[in-house]
């Protein structure tokens, strides 16, 4: 195979798994679902494909339990609540029953802070309306921070800078100290 | 055998594109959102007729039972209208689809709910910066507008539909509609 006899034979391996998990909610087969969205996703691995987001995060396109595609009012119940001034819209899978919820702040207090005329929407607080998703890198990143070396290093970089002017703890020996 | 220099100049010559590996018109992702033809004319037609009368209506304190036409906002109250079986009811879905406030995750899952639903829905995109237009005007908390057309201006409506493409997503269109009941009589026809 050349190359682009190689490229059209991958688009439509991948182009096939695709269409095969759209139409699992009408061939009334919902449990191949979550075969079928491996398969794809093993597929889109080998050719080096990295998809969007909106299609590999668990509970947004496709069911994270049963790998079901969402479809509101057929197979998914779709609700927002509000919880202690915070909005989340709520995804329950008819098929497995499983239940997934994204949380988002309130658009309106967003956009009253921000002012509403167009430009000066600051890029500084547009993410914090996204909705919050853990993604792998950030709790990698997070796991990181947590180790036992970061903290001891942390801690004695305080102690270097702060021994001479840290005002910050009131304990009895940093005032002894003083 | 070619030189480096060959191989150089032909590896110049090709540019990166991008592709679109899974787009095709079963799944029909590209045309999710239906083609609006003139999006600040929409825009406008919007804010001429409904928005300034809801404003009005809502600083002569008017109760929301009298107003001349409902308006629903609230994402739940759109899905449980959206949801009703059997009716032969008209709406307009206007959704602020390109705003960075409104959450991604509800965006994703509005055109198959516009589609599926048995209500003839008319969705449509307004441009990016809508959402701060029609926040000055009504409180929107999702992004979305819902306006039922039984009391609307038949102008304003035609205006709309002629602007606005209709959806097609073929990989719903089965659970859409109900198979045909087609059934077979068995008879007999003479040779020839």
């Amino acid at each position: 195979m050349n190359r682009t006899q190689r490229e059209r034979f991958r688009d439509r391996h991948l182009r096939q798994k695709y269409d095969l998990l759209h139409s699992l909610p009408t061939l009334q087969t919902p449990a191949l679902a979550g075969l079928y969205l491996k398969s794809f996703y093993n597929a889109t691995k080998r050719y080096d494909i990295t998809l969007p987001s909106e299609i590999t995060d668990a509970d947004t396109k496709f069911c994270g339990n049963c790998g079901l595609v969402h479809i509101p009012m057929v197979n998914t119940d779709i609700e927002a609540t509000s919880h202690d001034g915070q909005e989340s819209l709520s995804f329950k899978c008819r098929h497995c029953n499983h239940k997934a919820s994204f949380r988002s702040n309130s658009i309106e207090s967003k956009l009253s802070s921000v002012a509403p005329t167009s430009l000066s929407g600051s890029p500084s607080s547009a993410p914090q309306n996204k909705i919050t998703k853990s993604t792998a890198k950030g709790r990698a990143k997070k796991r990181k921070q947590n180790s036992l070396n970061n903290l001891l290093a942390n801690k004695k970089k305080e102690q270097n800078n702060g021994s001479s002017a840290s005002l910050s703890s009131l304990t009895l020996e940093s005032f002894m100290k003083r | 055998m070619s030189s480096l220099k060959a191989i150089d100049k032909r590896v110049a010559k090709r540019r990166q594109v991008y592709k679109a590996v899974l787009s095709n018109p079963f799944v029909n992702e590209e045309q999710l959102w239906p083609h609006v033809k003139d999006q600040q004319l929409v825009q406008e037609l919007l804010q001429k007729h409904v928005l300034n009368k809801l404003q009005h209506l809502r600083e002569m304190n008017i109760p929301k039972q009298e107003w001349p036409f409902d308006s629903i906002t609230d994402f739940n109250e759109v899905y449980s209208y959206l949801s009703q079986k059997d009716s032969n009811e008209e709406v307009l879905l206007f959704v602020c689809n390109k705003d960075p406030d409104v959450p991604s995750v509800m965006l994703q899952q509005i055109p198959l709910m516009s589609y599926i639903s048995s209500i003839k829905v008319t969705l449509i995109q307004l441009p990016k910066g809508s959402l701060a237009m029609i926040q000055k005007f009504i409180d929107l908390p999702y992004g979305l507008l819902l306006l039922p057309t039984k009391h609307l201006d038949p102008i304003f409506l035609q205006q709309i539909h002629e602007q606005v493409l209709k959806q097609d997503l073929p990989w719903l269109a089965p659970l859409k509609y109900k198979s045909t009941d087609i059934k077979l009589v068995k008879s007999s026809a003479p040779l020839k």
